[in-house]
């Protein structure tokens, strides 16, 4: 009555998907690898908000970290080293209707996909983007990666890396447009669920890092930060990341941070004591270029055909 | 005196660069094809964006072949060139645009100049000219425009259409009223200047200009548009229902994505402006993955940077339109220059065997019908086609039967049924390779696109019997579509002496240079291919009726007497490659590299050096 | 001579009869107070219905366009849909959809190899395509139809001739809107299941199992808020007098109808007849229906009236607009009589909250101290209610209106209510004119309290202030009663 009610689609019956779903071939990675942890939560997010799998896409590029679309029964793009970004916002320019989450890694992102990172948080279409960062080259066994910290022997620096490594966060945040950055760990599984869910609620690219461990390479890189969680800062605020009080307690570490502030956001970002865990920056006012894109979405043949021979008149002699 | 009748003319108008010969070229070349006549035009550019003026590489303007019939190509050497200044002319002489009786009109004002120098060089250029051989016309323009506008600059092409119109003996009223509409939203005033330039101009040229020509024509009794290849290759996407269209800019291509930046909207789609190259090539392959084909448009630099992801496409059957508009090569070469020499590059590029199907109109034309064939290849063969232009055609203007446009031509709505879960993402056929692809939203038809060696699922999989098996069926699909194709025609004879193949551009300077020889009485004939991979069936049976085969392009090829050059060292040119692997014909080439079209009469002189070789042979 | 005067005056007060020479005109310029508002251009009874469907046209016609053009967009990709299946059944591939290079390919060979890949190109099932083709005719059917901008019925045909649309005479407008408004509703209903059909078929969504019941069923209630606010607009129009003589079955049926359905009521700001305050309050009786969204307002009050109109464009439901339209003393009076809040401004939004506070917004009075008093001194008609009384005459018998009124509760006086003119003047009030303000009063206090706009004064609390002023007019009150008592007993 008086166009409140929703008979038509009250009625019609409920899918119910579970967990099982989303689960598509058995994860291949090492045991105790934080790829693990983050694809239990991105399939648990897919349950929680029943995202139907058919339009459900994954898409990623090459590496360790990109293996992930693989792992869930939805729609995947395994695409090639460095450019999982275009191939995404080509995905979403035309599918408004899609659920897309973009995985990505340290390599893949930081070094060869490093113009398309920057443009794709520019463009700012909805896009959830997860940059799993373990410090290292996995798939191809064990060279430096743009966030691998200066010291670090690998097989392309035996004599260990004499650069400081890049700040995706940093980088994010220095971007114009950017509207949505976050830092989490994958060995605290709520804060990661809560990280991805948020980013993935936010409408426009939400990038997020995810500290992941890799017990292959990198084991002692997390190893201490796991086990002495003061070097872990969580970022509390009304409008961060929700974390239920009592797990609240696990970080000895609590800052306040009011993530509409760029500038304070930025200072986070760079500073090196600990690792912020939270959401760093939200913007959600952001121009958003896949709302440029849909327009002219459903044009009938029959407009199509008209706009064509409007134009190709003008060229009639 | 009544007008000389003649089967076509060549007129170019050159100037500085901003002196507009261009629109007058334009204007004069309309009129021409409103008359019935068949035209050609080809843009003259300078190599700098603010070139000095009074410079040799400052030229800027058009060459307008006029014909009875259809005009095919640029041809051959000028009969007029209208110069605004000397040294413009000078530019033209160098590219071997002009002959001994050329006529040529060149603005005298320079004769008065002001400055020792400047009249010093008119003086002693014309004297060159008159030694030249060419018939010097020497015509006030510069001082008759200043009696309308203070700014002659501003005026000269009207003034010289005139003259034109004049000399060509067309019809006023129809140019009068192009240059009012052109010029209306300018206002009143100008549209009367430039009306009484014109009128000057014309009664000028009766005046004093001693010759006049008519090309008879009739009038055309069908709808007919004028454009250019890179707006045809653009109408092309839009008649196809591509609805987005990744670029990024590159010359000489952008031209067809600027024309979409303005049209596709209203036919529903858009254009986007990706980072760089592989951004947008990925980009419309993740448009195309997720519902209708997209097309990407570049040049041969972009070409080579996307190459990864055009290997991507054929391995995972992605359906895709590319199209190479090609330029002078290699590494950034000569940009505005025409060449053909991204064949090779186009086919192999990429890594590991990846057989794509290539198209090459031929003319203009083609450029706008070709893009919908495209479209529905990708689909129904599921990957990558290329679409090989070049700066000739997408410069280059020429009138062509309206297409009616069909429904049928517009990329089918985005199918969303369930999928029937029994098939899998890809299930080629085990005889022809094809195979459907589902769609993201088509529910049970969930599966993960990858580059990696895969199965009929699309899981990973490294067993040898799976690679050999999946490369099979891709490349079985273009036997599949070779065999729906026809064999080329022959222009020509049947068999004869000897055979010419081309691609690409090259269709109506082949086509002329053909038909002089066999004017002459020479068996010359000429196949031009318009699939270059498959190529079309039938070429071996071809061959062989012909004493001898060679191709003529415009790539590079090593000249046969030249210095270390023996049969085994020398390189082909890349279809002759092709042709005779695929073929065994020892097939020859003659090619050219000269970044501007080849004139029929240097294929002509070519060919009648070889048939001369190999009857003195025989 | 005062005694005298003073006994006049008590009994014109009780009877309204006497002291004819003391009648006068009255001007609102006679009034101590702010100047009022500009009067507007368009006050005028007209006014009172033009407004209020501008209002709703102006926001149902985009509406209504936007859902037309849905209607086309989807019959047309509908109409696509049905062409590609047709395009399927002559062939996968064809010479019309390879182009014009047709010319280069043996097309049948090619059409042969296509057909034979796994799932190839199916023709849609004979009753999709069925389906399809029947929602498709009945867009273009429901497309075909002109609908007025609106649809008017009233009784004796005072409509403004600035609207345009369908007017009807009806004698009982009332069921003739509502019946017209229902046949509109079920005649778009087809047209509604075949968008929804067409959507889902578009989208190849349909599945005849679960669809083809909720199908069956659907009716008009089930319709979306675009949907059924495109629909064009079903006015209702009566004056009071009609109003109030139409049958109260189909006032309630409009009412309760649950359709969009508009009863406009015009009654004029002060009618002569309503000093004993007996005519119907249609506004307040509409409440009881607690599902249809009122507004009561008048032309004095603009400002009200069109943020009433502007909420009342906005719903949905049965909606009653009763209107206070210009009488015998013009825009002065009408004025006042809002300020006044004599009658009182009210929208009362069944949307607006779970709570019936919520739902009812009463407009507080104007800050000027105006009582209905005050208006109707400004009618012709009931000017013979009021007396100037001589300037000498002793105050101690008269109170101002106002604080007659405040003292009212406790115990009618027989002191004489006056207003006072900006020229210090009393004019004396009869009875009727009395008890016609503090019936006023009264009505908007109550509705007021029922909003809970103002907390109802709690007995019992009372400011030392008030306390004061009390004890000093009761005493007041004990005088004057003991000199009549006196007096009476006296004579």
């Amino acid at each position: 009555m008086h166009g409140e009610r929703r008979e038509w689609e009250a009625e019609a019956p409920l899918r119910q998907c579970t967990l099982e779903d989303y689960q598509g071939a058995t994860p291949r990675w090492c045991p105790g690898c934080g790829d693990h942890a983050v694809l239990s939560a991105v399939q648990r997010l897919a349950r929680d908000k029943q995202l139907p799998p058919e339009k459900t896409v994954v898409v990623s590029g090459i590496g360790c970290s990109s293996r992930f679309p693989h792992y869930m029964a939805t729609y995947g793009f395994h695409g090639l080293h460095g450019r999982a970004f275009p191939v995404a916002c080509g995905v979403r320019s035309r599918r408004p209707d899609l659920h897309m989450f973009v995985i990505t890694g340290d390599g893949d992102c930081c070094a060869i996909g490093t113009a398309h990172w920057i443009h794709t948080i520019r463009y700012n279409m909805d896009l959830t983007i997860l940059l799993l960062d373990n410090n290292i080259y996995g798939l191809t066994k064990n060279q430096t990666s743009p966030t691998t910290h200066l010291g670090e022997r690998s097989n392309t620096h035996p004599r260990g890396n004499v650069l400081p490594p890049l700040n995706p966060l940093s980088v994010t945040l220095g971007v114009a447009n950017a509207s949505f950055v976050a830092q989490t760990i994958d060995w605290n599984p709520p804060h990661l669920y809560n990280t991805i869910r948020a980013a993935y609620e936010h409408k426009g690219t939400s990038f997020v890092r995810v500290l992941q461990r890799c017990p292959h390479f990198t084991s002692h890189i997390f190893a201490e930060a796991q086990q002495d969680m003061n070097l872990v800062t969580l970022l509390t605020h009304e409008d961060g990341i929700p974390l239920d009080p009592q797990l609240q307690r696990l970080f000895p570490k609590h800052q306040m941070h009011d993530p509409h502030d760029l500038a304070a956001a930025r200072g986070v970002a760079s500073q090196e004591a600990s690792y912020p865990v939270g959401l760093l920056y939200r913007n959600e006012n952001a121009a958003r270029y896949d709302l440029q894109t849909f327009q002219g979405l459903g044009k009938s043949q029959a407009e199509k055909m008209a706009a064509t021979e409007q134009w190709l008149s003008r060229f009639e002699i | 005196m009544s007008p000389t009748l003649v089967d076509q003319h060549i007129v170019e108008i050159v100037s500085d660069s901003g002196e507009g010969a261009q629109t007058c070229g334009q204007m004069f070349a309309d009129l021409c094809a409103r008359n019935g006549n068949g035209i050609w035009t080809v843009e003259i550019i300078p190599a700098e964006i603010e070139p000095p003026s009074r410079s040799r590489a400052g030229a800027s303007g058009n060459r307008i072949r006029v014909g009875s019939q259809a005009v095919t190509n640029a041809g051959d050497s000028a009969d007029i060139v209208v110069a605004l200044n000397e040294q413009v002319l000078y530019s033209r002489i160098d590219a071997g645009a002009l002959r001994r009786g050329t006529v040529v009109v060149v603005d005298k004002t320079w004769a008065d100049h002001p400055e020792d120098e400047t009249r010093r060089r008119y003086a002693e250029a014309i004297a060159d000219f008159n030694l030249r051989g060419y018939f010097v016309v020497e015509a006030p323009i510069e001082s008759e425009c200043r009696k309308h506008a203070d700014d002659p600059k501003k005026g000269k092409n009207m003034w010289v259409l005139g003259m034109l119109c004049a000399i060509y003996d067309l019809d006023q009223s129809s140019v009068r009223d192009n240059i009012a509409k052109r010029f209306a939203k300018k206002g009143e005033a100008i549209v009367r200047k430039n009306l009484d330039l014109f009128a000057d101009g014309y009664a000028w040229a009766l005046a004093h200009f001693q010759q006049r020509f008519r090309v008879p024509a009739e009038k055309r009794t069908e709808p007919t548009v004028v454009m250019n290849g890179n707006q045809a290759l653009a109408l092309g996407v839009m008649a196809a229902g591509i609805e987005v269209c990744s670029m990024y800019p590159i010359t000489p291509a952008t031209s067809a994505s600027h024309f979409l930046a303005n049209a596709l909207q209203e036919a529903g789609g858009f254009v986007h402006q990706a980072e760089d190259e592989i951004a947008a090539i990925g980009f419309a392959i993740g448009a195309s993955y997720a519902g209708k084909t997209a097309v990407t448009i570049t040049s041969g630099p972009g070409l080579a940077l996307k190459t990864e992801f055009l290997g991507y496409a054929v391995m995972a059957e992605v359906p895709l339109v590319v199209i190479v508009v090609q330029r002078g090569g290699p590494s950034t070469g000569l940009p505005t220059k025409i060449e053909q020499g991204d064949l090779l590059a186009a086919l192999y590029a990429s890594p590991g065997d990846s057989p794509k199907i290539i198209l090459a109109p031929a003319t203009i034309e083609e450029c706008f019908h070709f893009v919908i064939t495209a479209r529905k290849l990708a689909e129904d063969f599921r990957g990558p086609v290329m679409i090989l232009s070049d700066a000739n055609l997408a410069t280059g203007q020429q009138p062509f039967p309206k297409p009616q446009l069909q429904t049928d031509w517009l990329a089918a709505p985005v199918e969303q049924a369930a999928w029937n879960e029994s098939i899998p993402p890809f299930a080629w056929d085990s005889e022809t390779g094809l195979s459907k692809r589902p769609i993201p939203g088509q529910r049970g038809g969930e599966y993960v696109l990858t580059g990696l060696a895969h199965d009929e699922e699309s899981h990973v999989a490294y067993e040898s019997a799976i690679n050999q098996k999946t490369m099979e069926m891709r490349s079985r699909k273009l036997a599949v579509l070779q065999s729906a194709l026809r064999p080329p025609r022959v222009h020509g004879e049947e068999s004869g002496d000897l055979l010419v193949v081309g691609w690409g551009s090259t269709l109506g300077c082949i086509e002329e240079a053909v038909d002089l020889l066999r004017g002459e009485g020479r068996r010359v004939s000429s196949v031009h291919l318009r699939f270059l991979s498959p190529m079309e069936p039938g070429l071996k049976t071809i061959f062989a009726r012909f004493r001898n085969v060679m191709t003529v392009e415009v790539n590079y090829s090593d000249p046969p007497g030249a210095p270390f050059i023996t049969a085994e060292s020398r390189r082909y040119s890349q279809l002759a490659q092709l042709l005779r692997s695929s073929t065994l014909v020892d097939i020859d080439c003659w090619s050219q590299v000269p970044g501007s079209p080849i004139p029929p009469s240097r294929i002509a002189a070519e060919l009648r050096h070889r048939l001369d070789k190999a009857e003195r042979e025989n | 001579m005062t005694a005298t005067l003073l006994e006049q005056l008590r009994t014109f007060h009780i009877t309204g009869h006497g002291l004819a020479e003391f009648a006068a005109a009255i001007t609102v310029d006679d009034f101590d107070a702010a100047p009022l508002p500009a009067e507007p251009a368009d006050f005028c009874a007209g006014a009172a219905i033009a407004f209020p469907i501008s209002a709703l046209l102006a926001k149902r016609g985009p509406l209504r366009t936007q859902f037309t053009e849905q209607l086309r967009q989807v019959a047309e990709r509908l109409e696509d849909l049905l062409a590609l299946d047709d395009s399927h059944a002559a062939g996968a591939v064809s010479k019309n959809n390879l182009g014009a290079a047709a010319q280069y390919f043996r097309v049948d060979n090619l059409d042969a190899v296509m057909r034979r890949r796994a799932n190839p190109v199916l023709r849609k099932a004979p009753e999709r395509r069925e389906r399809c083709q029947h929602a498709l005719a009945t867009l273009r059917q429901a497309l075909a139809i002109v609908h007025p901008p609106f649809t008017l019925f009233h009784q004796d045909g005072h409509i403004p001739d600035t609207l345009h649309g369908d007017l009807h005479v009806s004698a009982d407008p009332c069921a003739a809107a509502l019946d017209y408004a229902l046949n509109q509703l079920h005649a778009i209903t087809p047209a509604l299941k075949a968008l929804r059909v067409a959507r889902l078929d578009l989208d190849d969504a349909y599945d005849p199992p679960v669809h083809d019941p909720i199908l069956h069923r659907f009716r008009w209630e089930a319709a979306g808020a675009g949907e059924l606010a495109a629909q064009s607009p079903v006015i209702a129009v009566l004056t009071a007098a009609q109003a109030a003589a139409t049958s109260l079955c189909s006032f309630t049926r409009l009412l309760r109808s649950g359709c969009p359905v508009l009863l406009i009521v015009t009654q004029p700001a002060f009618c002569q007849q309503d000093l004993a305050c007996d005519a119907p309050d249609f506004a307040q009786l509409a409440m009881t229906y607690r599902d249809a969204f009122i507004l009561q307002s008048s032309l004095g009050a603009p400002e009200h009236f069109r943020a009433a109109v502007d909420a009342l464009a906005k719903t949905l439901r049965p909606a009653l607009a009763v209107v206070a339209t210009p009488s015998g003393g013009g825009w002065a009076e009408s004025v006042i009589l809002a300020q006044s809040a004599a009658s009182p401004l009210f929208t009362f939004d069944p949307a607006a909250g779970p709570r019936f506070r919520d739902c009812l917004h009463v407009q507080p009075p104007g800050p000027n101290p105006w009582t209905a008093a005050h208006a109707v001194a400004l009618n012709p008609a009931v000017q013979s209610h009021f007396r100037r009384i001589p300037l000498d005459t002793p105050e101690r018998d008269t109170f101002e209106l106002s604080e007659y009124l405040r003292l009212y509760e406790q115990r009618a006086p027989l002191a004489i209510p006056v207003l006072t003119l900006r020229s210090r003047e009393r004019v004396a009030i009869s009875r009727d004119v009395a008890e016609y303000c503090h019936d006023r009063q009264q009505a908007r206090s109550r509705l007021a309290e029922w909003g809970a706009a103002a907390p109802a004064p709690e007995p019992g609390k009372i400011d030392s202030n008030e306390a004061a002023m009390r004890e000093a007019a009761q005493r007041a009150f004990a005088q004057a009663i003991a000199l009549v008592t006196k007096e009476g007993g006296k004579s």
